[in-house]
């Protein structure tokens, strides 16, 4: 009779240990004091008005969380997020100035030929265990990333033509890039390529454990840094709390150190509406670009929910419809159809922009029109959206020498005009967009079949076996905004991401030609005015002529602060949290203090 | 005993090996692989993909790829050489670069508090209820119950994790009025359907006036009481949206870390508690309602036993044997059924790990958390087999 009960009393004692024990996976970790090493010169940042130091920001991320605290392996956004706000480079982009700016290094000079650079880095740097930061390190992270057991997606933007840089040590804080050739590209890349510590990493680079260094399962404590914060705790798929770096080199107008904040807690939440709530609780100080679908509920309880909105434009991205122009493995009947420009033309003043805006954004969005956001320097606002013309597009479908029968269009050969619409299941902002454009090809005589399938079947279609008709996908903005060339891989007639006919021989068609030409022109010069005359030429190719890809509508980025978070002045190309383009930002951020 | 639990685990061993096998197979052919997402992406050249392809080992074919994932789980050498030996090395995982085992130690524990309390809480709850509601059958809290039973059944919990984070995040923003308005309408709407079930047939109208009446203020009390303890509830308890720790865990003393430990798991219980807890009733009650009727129950009543005791004694015992058998599937429950509300309440347990390792078709991961479950499954199933015949004198094994 006992034993029954016992076995229930041991089995909540166990369940009850268990749960105790769990609290006892994170450890306490003492921080250092407060450096008292003067750097100079400090870097000011003077991007908003002095605020006051102190106070905890809480935010959210979607997803499970970084992959790697490692900021030369990192490759996906959930882990640049930490390594931007934890690691420094050489450089940074001043989103105010539109230009880049010295972070490590505060002043640099070129040879005539711009292909000798020379780098000053600022005097007293350190890394977060107060070991100082100097050429060494510049010189070792350069070894990192050409090294061949190191895979990392920064050295490809490292060299010129497959050349890599030389990167020589000239004295302790002076270091001498050496160029293959000239490259424009040279700010953002220095921007990216975060430095790493040599004095902890030298031997992992020696037994070919790198890439496998500052992993998850790193301690937190062993993880040194040089940005802005650095890492206090990881608990995995829940949090990253992150703590002020004391021996961070920059200081506000008014001479006081930089970051404010004392710590920034990451909650990772694997579901939207979860997030929501979460904020809407309070539990939370930002909502960062929030889906448009919550726009109303949030705008609703702005009045009592101490808290306001803010808008900053459309989204970094270019979602678009894309007909294959590949001819390997595509019927020749409609590869004529596709590779006709009136036809592409047609196709793109079809599409009602409103509708999707309306429909697929919840009246929040912007029609999408080119590569670059309007905030960027090298938008070009002479390339417009097209305007929903149906009769138009009939005109310039005749005009192809195409026939409508009884309403359906037909080709020259007598072939019906029809095809399939692929995109990725489990969007429905693409699965919305893709029903309405099958009504507004409906409208001029089209049919066209719309599938969306899963997403790796997508991937593969596009990247190896090319055998689909249109596909509705798209890229996100990962910097082109900041500087064009890292667009290039979509341009280049010889790009793996050329969705319509990728990695081409030779071009296919003069404007394809006349794009690579000028994206080669566009990185072989650092004269601004010139590259921007450039790119906005290719731009007229892509999205006004040619339209390989027809573009479609951006959803308005929407980010949600509580009253008493202090500078929050999001912008759409660098996220809101995250420097790896933008550490001037979470810097300034502050905790305003209750008034008393 | 110990012959069949050996043949049990030999068993157990070839399952292991036709599971491993065959998922690993229908993981090869669907279509993609972990490396797709970043093919979209015009930042990320093809040669490091490639390169990441050849350090994955994705390069070479399927049964190569098995074969390689399989000698690192039996024991092998280590760089050749026998000295240094290691085993049940389950791979890497591509996504986080760390060992398949370390990815899933911490969500294996977290799972494991979440649904060990909710099997706790939903078998202290749900057994006496089974067992009243046998004894006293028909009776209030037999109806009461059942209700649960049906509601608790057909809700899905993904659902009423998203209304409970709901409440949770909006009692305190909506104003007292309202609430009390809220309140009074839906008791008053469930008094109505109180009312409606106690009416009956042939009797005058007056009478049935009368069932309706009293049937309708039962309920109407009843639910406006539960109604308001909950919303009391939520208003004072002040619970976490989702999550497993607070923003400021790691700067707490332990046992307000414990305090907050707790906070976070109690939403979540309750949801993956109420469907079992209505499953369970049920089982308990139609178990115990069968043992009720038999011939030594009636016989001990007859010799003059106290009706507890007889209930306690020969009634209880003799229907528990069934709900033994549905222990050891409880342990597939504590592994998969957590699932939606992990994902939901952003519990970092083991059912948001596979789920997203799926979607990336992070190979090694999925393997090892299956391998895991069938393993836990299998156990479980043994566990609770000799638990049977341990209990039941009846029952023999081997």
């Amino acid at each position: 009779m006992l034993r029954r009960s016992t076995l229930l009393i041991f089995f909540s004692i166990v369940s009850l240990f268990i749960s105790g024990c769990s609290i006892f996976a994170t450890n306490a970790y003492q921080a250092p004091e407060s450096a008292q090493i003067e750097v100079s010169p400090w870097r000011i940042i003077d991007r908003a008005p002095p605020g006051t130091p102190g106070g905890t920001l809480r935010v959210t991320e979607f997803g499970s969380g970084p992959k790697t605290f490692n900021p030369t392996v990192a490759n996906e956004s959930s882990s640049n997020d930490i390594t931007g706000e934890t690691f420094s480079a050489l450089m940074d982009y001043d989103f105010k100035a539109k230009k880049v700016v010295g972070a490590l290094a505060y002043k640099w000079e070129s040879s005539p030929d711009k292909k000798v650079w020379t780098f000053h880095l600022r005097k007293g740097l350190r890394w977060s265990d107060g070991v100082p930061l100097t050429a060494d390190d510049v010189v070792f992270t350069f070894q990192v990333i050409y090294d061949p057991k190191v895979e990392n997606p920064n050295r490809d933007i490292a060299q010129v033509a497959r050349k890599p840089f030389r990167c020589e040590k000239i004295d302790e804080t002076t270091v001498r890039i050496i160029l293959p050739g000239v490259y424009a590209p040279l700010g953002f890349a220095l921007g990216s390529i975060q430095i790493v510590p040599k004095h902890i990493l030298e031997h992992s680079l020696l037994n070919g454990t790198f890439s496998n260094e500052y992993g998850l399962n790193t301690p937190p404590e062993k993880i040194v840094s040089s940005g802005p914060f650095r890492l206090k705790a990881y608990v995995p798929q829940q949090k990253v709390v992150l703590e002020r770096n004391p021996y961070f080199y920059a200081k506000d107008v008014e001479g006081q150190r930089l970051p404010y904040l004392d710590r920034i807690v990451v909650s990772y939440v694997p579901d939207m509406n979860t997030q929501f709530l979460k904020f809407i609780s309070g539990e939370t100080d930002v909502f960062a670009e929030f889906p448009a679908r919550f726009y109303d509920d949030l705008k609703q309880g702005e009045a009592i929910g101490h808290y306001h909105l803010v808008e900053t434009g459309p989204q970094a991205a270019t979602p678009f419809f894309v007909f294959n122009e590949n001819p390997k493995y595509l019927d020749p009947v409609k590869y004529q159809w596709f590779t006709n420009r009136l036809f592409r033309q047609a196709m793109s003043y079809a599409v009602n922009r409103e509708a999707m805006i309306r429909l697929a954004h919840s009246g929040q969005g912007y029609p999408a029109t080119q590569d670059f956001h309007p905030t960027s320097p090298f938008f070009d606002p002479k390339v417009k959206p097209f305007p929903y013309d149906p009769e138009k597009a009939r005109e310039l479908l005749k005009e192809a020498g195409f026939i409508y029968k009884n309403g359906k269009l037909f080709d020259a050969t007598g072939h019906q005009v029809q095809f399939t619409l692929l995109t990725n299941s489990g969007n429905a902002e693409r699965r919305i967009k893709g029903e309405l454009f099958k009504e507004d090809l409906a409208k001029i005589g089209i049919e066209m079949n719309f599938h969306p399938v899963d997403f790796n079947q997508l991937v593969t279609k596009l990247d190896s076996s090319f055998d689909w008709e249109a596909i509705e996908i798209g890229l996100v903005d990962t910097g082109s905004s900041i500087e064009p060339s890292n667009a290039q891989n979509v341009w280049l007639s010889t790009g793996f991401t050329h969705e319509w006919y990728p990695r081409q021989k030779k071009p296919a068609t003069p404007w394809e030609a006349e794009i690579d030409r000028l994206v080669y022109a566009g990185t072989g010069t650092f004269d601004l005015e010139k590259r921007k005359k450039i790119y906005g030429r290719i731009e007229e190719i892509l999205y006004v002529e040619e339209l390989p890809m027809i573009l479609t509508t951006v959803s308005a980025d929407f980010y949600a602060f509580r009253d008493n978070v202090g500078n929050a002045l999001p912008t759409s190309i660098g996220r809101f949290w995250s420097n790896c383009s933008d550490d001037m930002l979470m810097c300034q951020v502050f905790m305003k203090k209750p008034a008393p | 005993m110990i012959r069949y639990i050996a043949e049990r685990l030999i068993i157990m061993l070839f399952l292991l090996v036709g599971i491993s096998f065959i998922s690993f197979l229908i993981m090869q052919l669907a279509p993609g692989s972990y490396l797709d997402t970043m093919a979209l992406n015009p930042q990320i050249s093809p040669t490091y993909i490639a390169q990441m392809k050849e350090k994955f080992g994705l390069d070479k074919p399927w049964y190569v790829q098995y074969g390689h994932w399989v000698k690192g789980i039996v024991p092998h050498p280590v760089n050749g050489n026998w000295r240094h030996w290691d085993y049940l090395d389950f791979g890497i995982s591509f996504a986080e670069q760390i060992p398949v085992f370390d990815m899933l130690k911490p969500a294996m524990l977290n799972t494991f508090i979440l649904a060990t309390v909710a099997v706790v809480v939903s078998w202290i709850v749900a057994l006496p209820l089974g067992v009243i509601g046998a004894v006293k059958q028909n009776g209030y809290l037999d109806q009461g119950s059942v209700f649960f039973a049906y509601v608790g059944f057909a809700v899905p919990d993904f659902f009423l994790a998203l209304i409970l984070l709901f409440l949770a995040a909006h009692v305190k923003l909506v104003p007292i009025s309202a609430l009390m308005t809220a309140m009074i309408l839906s008791s008053a709407a469930f008094a109505l359907l109180g009312g409606y079930f106690s009416l009956d047939n042939g009797v005058t109208r007056i009478k049935n006036g009368m069932n309706f009446l009293r049937g309708g203020l039962l309920t109407g009390v009843v639910s406006f009481g539960i109604i308001f303890a909950i919303a009391r509830l939520f208003q004072s308890a002040d619970f976490p949206i989702g999550g497993m720790r607070g923003s400021d865990f790691e700067y707490l003393s332990p046992w307000n870390q414990y305090l907050d430990l707790l906070h976070h798991l109690f939403l979540p219980t309750v949801v993956l508690a109420v469907g079992n807890v209505a499953y369970l009733i049920r089982q308990m009650r139609a178990s115990m309602l069968d043992v009720l009727r038999a011939e030594y129950v009636t016989t001990a009543r007859a010799k003059g036993v106290p009706e507890f005791q007889v209930i306690r004694k020969h009634a209880f015992r003799n229907a528990l044997n069934p709900m033994i058998t549905l222990l050891g599937f409880e342990f597939g429950f504590l592994l998969s059924g957590a699932l939606a509300v992990e994902i939901v309440m952003s519990w970092p347990g083991l059912g948001r790990v596979i789920y997203e390792a799926i979607i990336q078709k992070d190979l090694y991961v999925v393997m090892g958390d299956l391998m895991l479950s069938s393993f836990l499954l299998i156990i479980g199933n043994l566990l609770a087999d000799i638990l049977l015949a341990w209990s039941d004198p009846r029952i023999k094994v081997g």
